[in-house]
């Protein structure tokens, strides 16, 4: 879709915001932790770390929200749902993992996890694992349309944390879902 | 301080031979709850101990009634009333007086009211302790088979009460009941959308929280010495197998290097733990020590492995997989081999419990509406669903006496954790703050 402000004068002014851009661009800075350790945890593991990745310029004038809280509120990237019990990506939501992954090749720097979730019917200890495959199940269909791996995390929230509350098929649709978490920009 | 038994009838112990050491029967069907003491004497063929439970005698006062009479005589009944061993006499039909019964009259006033024993206790003060004195009687000679006096010292009435019921228990089984054990579980309560975890009582006292990531905290299990607990932790990502001892502040976490990380549970050297981990999307089986050491992957399958539970003699590992379709629990040993499929019906079974002596696996079932709690026999593949009615029944753990099963139980938009007999009797509601889930039985008497 055009966006409507593609001007000569918003070009120009994008060229500027571009070169503004270049002499203030900062190496991509490493995830950032985003773990609220709320008492002292002595974790004996090491903190995996990415090589830093060089940040092509957006070749648009739009920007995103500097705050992730607000881009995440944005809903660029849609959901993604699943059947009951599966973790396929279904024909239907083809083409609304077409746009996401559309909009992340615009965002090349965009970093993000996929949460998996599944609805209340299944058992706990099942689900938390089937959130897992859906979780990447969406990833990997991200990656078969042209996204870097390393921009996608995985999580599985199980039916920890469901969308909607509620006992019918219109509330278990909605929580059997990939949901996108923008983690850097 | 406890004396020994004063007096101790062996022949009236022997009689009740039948009894000693073996588990309640199962009853041919599911019963209905909550449970009908008719209902179940009926089902038991009578082999219940019908038991006269009244008030214990104290000097007369307010305090003493409501600070000591009363929750002792709460939790008293509470625990004999909801053993498999026992029936208590309706407390409506006790005679006045005839404590304890001297004569054939007035042990036959108290035979009148349905009892074979009946439990006399007196409380009294000694200066700042308080005393309780407790003889069990058997109304046909009207000669105690138990007595003892029982000090409380620094403890509670409440605690007096479970060790006079365990001694109750021990006299008839040779083993206590479960009535000083706790449980660990995972509750919302505190708010948001995060989950602690909280231990209590066997019967929903003393409920304390234990962790404080505010964060999830789901899906614990408790080692065979009863000192550590281990749990899946989302305070970091990806979601870690976290562990500490009780009574001390740390928690660590166990370095792995796969996701998912969850439904950690211990092997009875404590020095191990099975989980289900993810790697590149895959889940499968893992055992892994508790400092990362010696990570093995037991399972290797494109299909969802999870849910993995050590056996109590250590050799193998149930799980659920959804290999073959639906998911079902299968049982490998601890190289990943011998596979093979222990739930052969309904359309979804998950989350295995093994008992205490590993003949039976408890586990959420679902043939078709809601998930029920279901008993497998090992040793005969027969299956009996011991809960019933709606709602979502999930998570069993045993008692470490293997008398009673503990589950979550969600009811509309409330999940409250539970507990019954293992032939669903004597069923009771165990939380109510928040919703509470993942329970998990101490699996030691003491």
């Amino acid at each position: 879709m055009m966006k409507p402000f593609r001007s000569v004068g918003l070009l120009l002014a994008a060229g500027l915001l571009v070169t503004a851009g270049c002499c203030t661009k900062k190496p991509a800075p490493a995830p950032a932790p985003e773990v609220k350790v709320a008492e002292p945890t002595p974790v004996p593991v090491p903190v995996p770390t990415e090589a830093p990745i060089a940040a092509p310029v957006p070749d648009v004038v739009e920007t995103l929200p500097a705050d992730l809280a607000e881009l995440n509120k944005k809903g660029y990237l849609k959901d993604v749902f699943f059947d009951y019990d599966q973790y396929d990506i279904r024909a239907d939501q083809r083409d609304v993992m077409a746009g996401n992954a559309e909009w992340l090749r615009k965002w090349p720097t965009v970093k993000l996890q996929v949460e998996g979730h599944c609805d209340e019917r299944g058992s706990n200890k099942y689900n938390m694992a089937l959130g897992d495959k859906r979780a990447n199940a969406t990833r990997d269909y991200l990656v078969s349309l042209g996204i870097d791996a390393s921009r996608v995390t995985t999580i599985s929230y199980g039916e920890e944390r469901p969308f909607v509350e509620g006992q019918d098929e219109s509330a278990w649709s909605q929580n059997r879902r990939g949901h996108f978490v923008i983690t850097a920009k | 301080m406890r004396l020994a038994p004063a007096v101790t009838t062996l022949a009236l112990v022997l009689s009740l031979a039948p009894l000693s050491g073996q588990q309640p029967p199962p009853p041919a069907a599911p019963p209905a709850q909550p449970s009908d003491i008719s209902l179940t004497l009926s089902q038991e063929g009578g082999r219940r101990i019908a038991l006269a439970v009244p008030p214990a005698t104290a000097p007369a006062s307010d305090v003493v009634q409501s600070e000591l009479v009363d929750p002792f005589h709460k939790t008293l009944a509470g625990d004999l009333g909801t053993s498999p061993w026992f029936v208590l006499a309706d407390p409506s039909l006790h005679p006045k007086g005839f404590r304890p019964p001297t004569t054939r009259e007035e042990g036959d006033a108290w035979i009148a009211s349905g009892a074979q024993f009946l439990l006399d206790t007196q409380i009294r003060s000694e200066g700042t302790n308080v005393i309780v004195a407790a003889q069990l009687l058997d109304l046909r000679t009207l000669r105690p088979i138990l007595a003892k006096t029982y000090s409380a010292g620094g403890a509670s009435i409440r605690r007096v009460a479970h060790v006079i019921a365990n001694d109750i228990v021990r006299q008839f089984t040779g083993k206590p009941g479960p009535f000083l054990t706790r449980i660990v579980f995972s509750s919302d309560r505190d708010g948001g959308r995060n989950k602690e975890l909280y231990i209590m009582d066997y019967d929903g006292e003393n409920q304390r929280r234990i962790t404080f990531h505010r964060s999830l905290s789901i899906a614990p299990d408790w080692s065979y010495d009863g000192d550590k607990v281990v749990y899946q932790s989302f305070v970091s990502t990806p979601p870690g197998l976290h562990w500490f001892s009780l009574g001390a502040p740390a928690r660590t976490r166990i370095p792995v290097t796969t996701e998912l990380n969850s439904a950690p549970s211990f092997s009875p050297d404590g020095k191990t733990v099975t989980y289900a981990g993810s790697v590149k999307g895959n889940p499968e089986i893992f055992v892994v020590g508790l400092d990362g050491s010696n990570p093995r992957r037991l399972t290797n399958s494109s299909a969802i492995d999870s849910s993995p539970r050590f056996s109590p003699n250590g050799r193998e590992i149930a799980f659920t997989s959804n290999r073959q379709g639906s998911p079902q629990i299968y049982l490998m040993d601890l190289e990943g081999s011998n596979v093979r499929k222990l739930t052969l019906t309904g359309n979804w079974s998950d989350e295995p419990a093994f008992s205490p002596d590993g003949g039976r696996l408890a586990y959420a079932c679902r043939n078709e509406g809601d998930f029920q709690i279901c008993i497998l026999d090992l040793t005969t593949g027969r299956t009996v669903q011991i809960s019933s009615g709606p709602g979502a029944n999930e998570n069993p753990s045993w008692s470490p006496d293997g008398t009673r099963i503990a589950w979550e139980l969600q009811r509309g938009r409330s999940t409250q954790i539970v507990s019954a007999g293992i032939d669903g009797s004597g069923f009771k509601v165990l939380t109510s703050a928040g919703n509470n889930g993942y329970p998990v039985w101490q699996r030691t008497t003491e």
